[in-house]
């Protein structure tokens, strides 16, 4: 039987697994910068052992554990959740809903970018265009934010993790418009 | 007495405990049941040798038919006759009466039976496969419909992912793939990535209510407005719909067809060429690529990015279709299997899997189709599990309170996607009440959302300085009450498991005569190979086994917990042949040094 | 003695080691259980062990441990239809008596 039966050294598994960080439940370094295709083997390395399809019994812990590994593959994966995973690893917890203070500048920028959405009246050529033109602000700034977290400058990483949230926040409403 | 088939080496469980498992496809149209037998997945036929069985159930006051039986009726007494009951799955409405949960476990039965007639036995549960489109309602609803016909579900499955199983085993690729899965009344679109028995779900668009009913529809449509009837009555109507759907199908095939029908009393003869048919379904076939091309882009890829192009589905059998396809992908999709049943068979593959009978490693990752979130202030959407996200999966957020002195918070669950709480879905409302009276904003309320590996979601919350806390299995709004529930389990334990109890009883009972018969012979001649206490043991099992044997009549028991008497005579079956095996080795090492090699063996 | 295969039985196992992709061919065992003796299990074979017994029929290799072959010697493997059930039937000259499923026996 290549399915696992509950020992209770699987139980304790489980309970150390729960306990860990996103990083360490996927043995990466806690790093801005992942090669996704790695995360992508931890990914099914992991859900082989604990995924409630492999193993017998108990399937309420292991779909907890199950779970929590696709919850931190999902953070992991996002450039937005792992930054503030990342640095709240590093002692410096951010809440986007909350803290939303930022340079007038940059707010500026994003009101305009949010009235240039609002004038493309849902054309999606249109929206695709402005699309791009984000995509390549957010691409920048991603750049930024790895040097930040490279220097360990974390009091920055934070301020531009929270730009990101604002672009994210932006893509994620084109592609709404886009898919109505 | 069940024949055998071929096990993987060293997967042989113990004689009278095999773990058959059966994959079922419950579709609009048609249901099949498949299972893996000596290791080859295999659609499971009826007496007269159908391996589709229509999704159709007929209620007559005394008697309930199903399938073919069934489908006799739709012309003579189209009222009573249940098609296409999964479009209505999830939803509050009745159809003859009937509830669409009651008239889909009235099919799950019927499969199951044909099932049991196919194996010799019950098998030991089912993946059942769903939309994989489906909402959360609609998710329960067939869950719950699989209870009441007595079957344990192992899993839902999404019929794409199923489809792809079946194909990837097939073929053992690797590659991104993209399933179009246009059912009877359902659209699927699945991108997913094959990798050395990795079946990852990277999205999923699609539509519940698409699907070759409405290509049908469109015909008879066609039909109407070409003869120019306004007044039709409902056996005119149920005949022109199958005359519809034969025009379908026979222009999946030919350039033209000739329509032959009568309206009023008056026959009428019609040619509808493909022409036709693209004109009046080029809407619906875009709508189908537009859904397409939304799943690529969730999965952020494009055309260039897919391998392959599965087919799954009757009616992907349409030429019109199959051409707009090769053109949009600029290659030939793949249908070697057929689209029928290949979702069956993909399902029969992972009932198989977590029956614990295949050796090597198969993971299927799926994802929600859904973004599920909760109202917030001003009638808005937050989304807490966005769509496409890797199931299972659990994800918490912290609200608080925005009122001084606020004891109470309202959660309302919501799955969709848009941003304004009236356009989602509305899947249920709980309250978190007792929250101790704090300023406003100093409550931390953490609501954590789970969605299992059907797909199926719970929530809890928790207020995070004093533990108070209050959680909910999401049920669906308009499914089943439990108390209707447990009527109807009554009502099909009265009806159904009457013959099922007596038959497990007579089965354990002629396996437990055996037993003891053979017991009592070998202590007869051998009874030196006992020790006082295991000859008391052994006396004491039998005594119970009989007085069970003979003591209890097989009646439905009503209490669903309390042990059936056919499961006390296996349970104390199994004991006795515990109790004996001791005694039964060193009888074979007797009979062993008697006569045959003179050698003592251990456990074969 | 021998254990052999019914052309039917023979068609279908290599049929079901042709889909599987590998294999040898198909091994016959009993297993012990309990007091009702011995029950049969049908397996697909990648190796051969040093204590087994290699029989060919209506060419399938059927492979046997010799402590199994003592109870099932001079069987003949059947595959067979009964109502809507298909499968591998045993006729083994060695049994005295089976229970009610046919999946075990005593010698």
């Amino acid at each position: 039987m290549w399915r696992k039966f509950h020992s209770l050294k699987f139980m304790n598994n489980l309970e150390q697994i729960l306990k860990k960080n996103c990083f360490e439940l996927f043995a990466i370094e806690p790093e801005f910068i992942i090669d996704t295709a790695i995360l992508s083997s931890k990914l099914h390395q992991l859900q082989k052992e604990f995924h409630p399809d492999n193993t017998i019994n108990n399937e309420l812990s292991t779909n907890l554990v199950s779970a929590h590994i696709n919850s931190c593959y999902t953070t992991l994966k996002n450039p937005l959740n792992r930054s503030i995973a990342l640095l709240e690893v590093h002692g410096y917890p951010l809440d986007l809903a909350k803290d939303t203070q930022l340079p007038l500048e940059f707010l500026g920028e994003q009101m305009e970018l949010h009235e240039q959405i609002d004038e493309t009246n849902g054309n999606i050529s249109a929206l695709e265009e402005l699309e791009q033109t984000i995509n390549n602000k957010q691409k920048k700034l991603l750049d930024s934010l790895s040097d930040t977290f490279i220097n360990k400058d974390f009091q920055e990483a934070l301020n531009l993790t929270k730009q990101l949230g604002f672009y994210t926040r932006l893509l994620n409403s084109i592609a709404d418009k886009i898919g109505e | 007495m069940a024949l055998l088939q071929i096990s993987e080496p060293g997967q042989i469980s113990e004689p009278h405990h095999r773990n058959i498992a059966i994959g079922i496809d419950l579709g609009t149209t048609n249901s099949l049941v498949a299972t893996v037998k000596s290791g080859i997945a295999t659609v499971l036929k009826d007496y007269n040798d159908n391996e589709l069985t229509p999704s159709v159930v007929h209620y007559a006051p005394n008697k309930t038919t199903v399938g073919y039986e069934a489908l006799k009726f739709r012309t003579t007494d189209p009222k009573n006759t249940i098609v296409s009951v999964k479009r209505f799955m999830g939803q509050g409405v009745e159809l003859s009466n009937k509830n669409p949960v009651q008239i889909s476990s009235d099919i799950l039965s019927h499969l199951k039976q044909t099932a049991i007639d196919n194996l010799g036995e019950e098998p030991i549960g089912a993946v059942i496969t769903v939309p994989a489109y489906f909402d959360d309602n609609q998710r329960q609803a067939t869950k719950q419909a699989a209870e009441i016909a007595g079957i344990k579900v192992l899993r839902l499955l999404n019929e794409p992912t199923a489809a792809a199983i079946a194909y990837g085993l097939e073929n053992t690729e690797s590659g991104t793939f993209l399933v179009y899965d246009l059912g009877g009344g359902t659209f699927d679109v699945s991108i997913l990535s094959l990798n050395k028995g990795v079946f990852e779900v990277l999205a999923v668009n699609g539509d519940t209510h698409l699907g070759g009913d409405d290509f049908d529809r469109l015909i008879y449509d066609f039909i109407i407005n070409k003869v120019g009837v306004n007044h039709i009555n409902d056996v005119e109507e149920a005949a022109l719909m199958i005359v519809s759907r034969n025009t379908k199908e026979a222009l999946s095939i030919n350039e033209s067809t000739e329509v032959n029908f009568t309206l009023n009393n008056t026959p009428y003869s019609l040619e509808i060429t493909q022409n036709d048919f693209w004109a009046i379904s080029e809407n619906l076939l875009n709508k189908t690529l537009t859904l397409v091309k939304k799943a690529l882009r969730d999965a952020k890829l494009t055309i260039d990015d897919i391998k392959q192009v599965i087919l799954v589905g009757g009616s992907t059998r349409m030429i019109n279709l199959r051409t707009l396809l090769h053109d949009c992908f600029n290659r030939t999709p793949l249908t070697s299997l057929d689209p029928d049943t290949v979702v069956a068979l993909g399902a029969a593959i992972q009932a198989d899997n977590l029956a614990g009978n295949r050796v090597d490693d198969l993971l299927l990752l799926d994802v929600t189709p859904l973004s599920l979130g909760l109202e917030t202030m001003g009638g808005l959407a937050q989304k807490i599990i966005p769509r496409n996200s890797t199931i299972p999966i659990t994800r918490a957020q912290d609200f608080t309170t925005y009122k001084d002195g606020q004891t109470a918070m309202t959660i309302h669950i919501l799955q969709g996607e848009r941003e304004l709480v009236d356009d989602c879905r509305s899947l249920a409302k709980f309250s978190l009440k007792s929250i101790p009276p704090m300023t406003a904003g100093a409550a931390k309320i953490r609501v954590t959302f789970q969605i299992d590996a059907d797909g199926i979601l719970s929530v809890s919350a928790v207020e995070q300085n004093t533990g108070v806390m209050s959680s909910i299995e999401v049920k669906p709004s308009f499914g089943l009450t439990p108390e209707q529930i447990a009527s109807m389990l009554n009502e099909s334990i009265k009806h159904a498991k009457d013959d099922i109890d007596t038959r497990l009883f007579n089965e354990a009972k002629i396996d437990a005569i055996s037993l003891v018969e053979t017991i009592e012979q070998a202590m007869k001649t051998d009874n030196e190979l006992l020790t006082n206490n295991e000859e008391q043991q052994i006396l004491l099992l039998i005594r119970q086994i009989k007085t069970q044997i003979e003591g209890i009549n097989p009646k439905p028991i009503l209490e669903t917990d309390a042990p059936s008497p056919a499961a006390i005579i296996k349970q104390l079956s199994t004991r006795l042949n515990e109790v004996t095996s001791g005694f039964a080795s060193k009888r074979m090492n007797k009979a062993i040094k008697a006569g045959l090699s003179g050698k003592n063996i251990e456990e074969v | 003695m021998a254990i052999t295969l019914t052309t039917n039985a023979a068609s279908r196992i290599s049929t079901f080691i042709k889909n599987r992709g590998k294999g040898i061919g198909l091994r016959l065992g009993v297993k012990t259980t309990g007091c009702s003796g011995l029950a049969y299990k049908l397996e697909f074979v990648d190796s051969i062990n040093s204590d087994d017994e290699v029989f060919e029929s209506e060419g399938i290799q059927v492979i046997v441990d010799k402590k199994s072959l003592q109870y099932i010697d001079g069987t003949r493997l059947d595959y067979t239809r009964e109502g809507l059930q298909e499968g591998f039937k045993f006729t083994n000259p060695n049994v005295k008596d089976e229970c009610g499923c046919g999946e075990s026996f005593t010698v």
